[in-house]
């Protein structure tokens, strides 16, 4: 019985134990295959957050601009160009091309952080459509986005001809060293009184007297004498320069004198006085043309340069120096300086009667008509123009402008003065220009009084494309030109011309 | 027995616990999952209306313009702007801003400061995409270019709207029936045109004496068919286009082509000749040659270019020979226009590069061959010609070029455009110091107009006689030093108003036939107005 309930109590706690095994393993295995059946997608959200993470922060805006193409990271995530898509206008074709160093295209960086852009540089007829991401995004370029330019706020224009321009002009104008004048009565340069940085001391009667500020230093002045050594109320004219030069000006310069002074500096006790008066700015003196007399020019200072040119004989030559004709400086002290070309010497003319002529004490007559053999070019080299960039420009001048003619058209013939272009220097040859000729300039001035006006005009220049001329980085250039030589008393025209102002304002080529 | 109970208990609590456990955890990871999903359907949502919403942003200053480029409205409530610190803006109610349909643009003004993102009114973080974005370096700006490189007047046409029948070839009772008149008029009469590939034209006829023939007018230019077959073809031989006009000649100077001799006869003439390969030379009256151009390097050696404009050869015993083959030959002869019968400006027309920097000028020349002053008239009265009606170009290329295929200027868009032009003009008054009184009334011979959508003319700046008159030398003998003319640089700003469509035209006439006034002829001037390159400045409002 004993053995009995405990085989029987043995047998009960058996039978729970496998039930409750039974219900343990029934609950799991129905709990798993519950669970399991009505496990919902379990695409852990994690990765699907991280690629629309990436997705939404990868934002890129592609356009043109000057020259090309710029690729803006406007998202928060680094993006890494890989493939740029493009179309070649040629073949009409698309084509993929790897960023690296053989591509189609010159990019200036291909990993953006965020807010960074990489400009894009294409051969001539591609275009960018778009680019792939090195995780494989394609952005392309959105033609709403497309505007038809990019506009800056002001149209951005270069000043060509700046004081640093002027102040060392020689270096820009070509081949100055063989640029010859052509001269009814020639200059020759007196070397022994032409010194550089030197004392100098001048009284003289002068007929024209230029005098500037040099673009170097606005303290100095530069200086144009210009003039015949009659003799004068007070004195003989004198020039002292250095230790060694001391002239009798109104004998070694009796026919005709040009002095030059650049940059000249005065302390007190100098001088820079034209008919009695210190010059407390910057002018132009016609005193012959003006009064019929020349006026007393007192100068003195320490000068950085002096050339000193005279004329021994009243015979013509066509190989004199161009230095005594051109002066720089500013005149008008707007802190823009001159480039002065000056043919003029003493008087006004006309149709029928020779210009720029006088007679001298010693009853000499000479003659003064200049005019230029070959044209003064002035080449800015400090601003190359690129023809794959650029389609137009316009350039914008002041200048002023005068001549001795009384009678202007009827005395001289149309001829060109001034050519404004673009410069091949390769071919040494302009590919495009514009020309002001005497006909429009004569109507800008009074020939007597001699006064000056500016005028202020812009040029349209036509920028051909490679295609036209090849791949070429063009220069602004300007000629300058005294076209008239003397055909008995006409085409005799001196002039004085005065360049101030260039700015160059470049349209993109499209 | 007892025991047994308290066994089974302690299994069912036991499995109890463990079921609730596993319920539980069940339960959990499931809440967990359906939370994530619900999330994720969010993030789906805000992407979506992320990727449907785009802005555009243009930085006009101070002013920033949204425009909505994305496929849905779009409601903003905040501007999020950095300025030294970030500022953001709150739209007000009614603010332009506020609600911007599919393509609507609105402007707001942010003050100085960049735009970072917009908030639309559910959430989304919109990044407006700069269209000017830092204006990038600006060392450049948009000159748009217009230029007349075309090969023949209807593409011209075409190109600047031009009314067809004011360029229409004068065929007798054709078309071509508007825009010049005068005693006579010139007409192209059928069977005096040839189209052919390598017609030869020459001068040289058999039995002439000095093989060349006098001219009135001669214009040589290189023919814009050979500019364009340039750019991929640098080789290629020059060729050239010619108009060559004349009085009445003896019957003696005759132009021959392979089928026929012209006699340069009757009442006066001119001759077009394109696509020219050949030779031209200019001689003098003592019949030196005083300039010469050939498709056929070496033929003329060093002496000045043909290529250029040659005025009243007649009169100074010039004479011009000309001999190769060309693709086109009109001979127009002038007959009496009766009562008030006008002809096209077709003849009168030219396309050429006449000074030979490749690019192609439009040249009205109503000269024909003599020069006069007040005692005359100065064409004579014979080749005194007028317009009955200008010829107006529109400059289509410049709304082309800003984005609007019907070629006009948006006013609300743009607030004036400067017009930057290279001409040239010449007219045959002389002595040049007495034009004012041989031409005494004041009218124009070029306008700029702007035209509205209704077609109302705005002149905008006329170059009257008076003025132009003062950039020429119409009488030149010495033509390597002096020049009859140089390209004249104008700038002409053009104000837009500010709403509606407008085009610019440009508008030529010669306005003088002659007036007599006593025993002077006056008014009487025929000139020659051109245009090489127009560069268009647009402005932005």
């Amino acid at each position: 019985m004993r053995l009995g309930l405990d085989q029987r109590f043995r047998r009960g706690v058996g039978g729970v134990v496998s039930a409750a095994l039974a219900v343990a393993i029934i609950t799991a295995v129905a709990l798993y295959a519950y669970t399991n059946m009505l496990k919902p997608p379990t695409v852990s959200p994690d990765p699907v957050l991280r690629v629309l993470d990436e997705y939404l922060s990868n934002k890129v805006v592609i356009g043109p601009m000057v020259g090309g193409y710029y690729v803006l990271n406007t998202g928060s995530s680094t993006v890494v160009i890989e493939y740029l898509v493009l179309r070649d206008v040629r073949t009409e074709s698309i084509t993929l091309s790897k960023v690296g160093i053989d591509s189609a295209c010159f990019t200036t960086k291909t990993t953006m952080q965020p807010g960074e852009m990489s400009t894009l540089n294409c051969r001539d007829g591609l275009i960018l459509v778009g680019i792939v991401s090195s995780d494989g995004k394609i952005f392309v370029r959105d033609p709403k986005l497309t505007v038809p330019y990019l506009i800056p706020r002001a149209v951005p224009q270069k000043v060509l001809f700046t004081p640093e321009v002027v102040s060392s002009v020689e270096q820009y104008i070509e081949s100055i060293d063989l640029l010859r004048m052509n001269s009814s009565t020639a200059l020759a340069k007196l070397e022994a009184c032409s010194m550089s940085n030197v004392r100098v001391s001048i009284k003289a009667n002068a007929s024209l007297v230029i005098a500037l500020r040099s673009p170097a230093d606005p303290s100095a002045w530069n200086i144009l004498l210009v003039g015949y050594g009659a003799y004068g109320r007070r004195s003989n004219s004198w020039l002292t320069v250095g230790s060694t030069c001391d002239l009798n000006l109104s004998k070694a310069g009796s026919l005709r004198f040009r002095i030059k002074i650049e940059n000249l500096s005065i302390v007190s006790g100098d001088k820079v006085e034209v008919s009695g008066s210190p010059l407390a700015s910057p002018g132009i003196f016609p005193c012959l043309v003006n009064t019929g007399k020349q006026c007393w020019a007192e100068v003195s200072g320490t000068a950085g340069r002096v050339s000193v040119y005279v004329a021994s004989s009243t015979s013509p030559s066509a190989n004199v120096d161009l230095d005594p004709y051109y002066i720089t400086g500013d005149l008008d002290e707007n802190g823009y300086p001159e480039f002065f070309f000056v043919t003029q010497d003493f008087t006004t003319g006309s149709s029928s009667q020779v210009n720029d002529v006088i007679t001298t004490s010693t009853r000499t007559t000479v003659t003064a008509v200049d005019s230029t053999t070959r044209p003064i070019r002035l080449i800015l080299t400090d601003t190359p123009v690129n023809n794959t960039k650029y389609a137009t420009a316009v350039i914008s001048m002041r200048f002023v402008f005068w001549d001795n003619s009384a009678d202007d058209i009827t005395d001289n013939d149309n001829r060109i003065v001034l050519v404004v272009g673009l410069y091949d220097p390769e071919k040494s040859s302009y590919v495009y220009s514009v020309s002001l000729s005497y006909f429009e300039l004569c109507r800008y001035r009074t020939v007597k009084p001699m006064t000056f006006s500016y005028i202020v005009k812009d040029f349209l220049l036509y920028i051909p494309s490679p295609a036209e001329i090849g791949y070429k980085n063009l220069y602004i250039a300007i000629d300058i030109f005294d076209p008239y030589g003397r055909e008995e008393t006409r085409n005799d025209a001196d002039i004085v011309l005065g360049i101030e102002y260039l700015g160059l304002v470049l349209g993109v080529r499209i | 027995m007892r025991r047994a109970i308290s066994t089974l208990l302690a299994v069912t609590l036991i499995a109890a616990v463990a079921l609730s456990t596993f319920t539980s955890i069940f339960i959990l990871s499931q809440r967990r999952a359906s939370t994530s999903v619900a999330g994720l359907d969010r993030i789906l949502d805000y992407v979506h209306q992320h990727e449907v919403t785009r802005l555009a942003a243009v930085v006009l200053g101070e002013v920033i313009r949204l425009k909505n480029l994305g496929s849905k409205p779009v409601e903003l409530e905040y501007l999020v702007v950095l300025d030294d610190a970030v500022r953001v803006i709150k739209l007000s109610s009614g603010d332009p801003c506020e609600s911007l349909g599919v393509d609507a643009e609105c402007s707001h003004h942010v003050g100085r400061g960049n735009l970072l993102v917009a908030i639309t009114k559910s959430g989304v973080l919109v990044f407006p995409e700069k269209i000017e974005f830092e204006a990038p370096p600006s060392e450049a700006t948009v000159i748009i270019p217009i230029v007349f490189s075309f090969r023949n007047l209807n593409d011209l046409g075409k190109e600047f709207d031009i009314d067809p029948e004011l360029i229409a070839k004068p065929y007798p009772g054709g078309s071509g029936k508007r825009g010049i008149t005068g005693k006579t008029v010139l007409i192209l009469p059928r069977g005096r045109e040839d189209e052919y590939f390598n017609e030869y034209v020459t001068t040289a006829c058999k039995g002439t004496k000095d093989n060349r023939v006098p001219f009135g007018v001669l214009v040589v230019g290189y023919d814009p068919s050979w500019l364009k077959e340039q750019l991929t073809n640098s080789t290629a031989p020059p060729r050239f286009s010619i108009l060559l006009s004349g009085p009445k000649m003896t019957g003696q100077e005759k132009l021959c082509t392979s089928k026929e001799v012209l006699p340069l006869t009757e009442q006066g003439f001119r001759v077009k000749i394109h696509n020219f390969t050949g030779t031209i030379r200019v001689f003098d009256e003592s019949g030196n040659v005083i300039a010469c151009s050939s498709s056929t390097p070496g033929v003329c050696d060093n002496i000045a270019s043909a290529v250029g404009v040659w005025y009243y050869g007649t009169v100074l015993k010039w004479s011009v020979y000309i001999d190769g083959v060309a693709s086109y030959l009109g001979y127009y002869q002038r007959a009496p226009s009766g009562q008030g019968q006008s002809v096209s400006y077709e003849p009168y027309l030219f396309l050429g590069d006449i000074d030979g920097n490749g690019v192609v000028d439009i040249i009205f020349i109503s000269e024909d061959a003599h020069y006069g002053s007040v005692s005359a008239i100065n064409d004579t009265d014979d080749l005194s010609d007028y317009s009955t009606e200008p010829l107006k170009l529109v400059l289509l290329r410049v709304g082309y070029e800003l984005g609007y295929p019907d070629g006009s200027i948006d006013g609300s868009k743009y607030a004036g455009v400067t017009l930057y032009l290279n001409l040239i003009f010449h007219d045959n008054s002389y002595p040049d110091e007495s034009q004012l009184n041989d031409i005494d009334r004041t009218d124009w011979v070029m306008r700029i107009l702007l035209v509205d959508e209704k077609g109302n003319e705005y002149i905008i700046r006329e170059y009257r006689y008076q003025e132009i008159c003062n950039y020429h030398q119409t009488l030149v003998t010495n033509t390597d030093r002096s020049k009859y003319f140089t390209k004249v640089s104008q700038s002409v700003y053009i104000p837009i108003p500010s709403s509606g469509k407008y085009w610019i035209v440009v508008a030529i006439q010669d306005p003088y036939y002659f007036e007599k006034s006593g025993s002077y002829y006056i008014n009487d001037a025929d000139i020659t107005v051109g245009i090489e390159i127009i560069g268009v400045v647009p402005f932005m409002r």
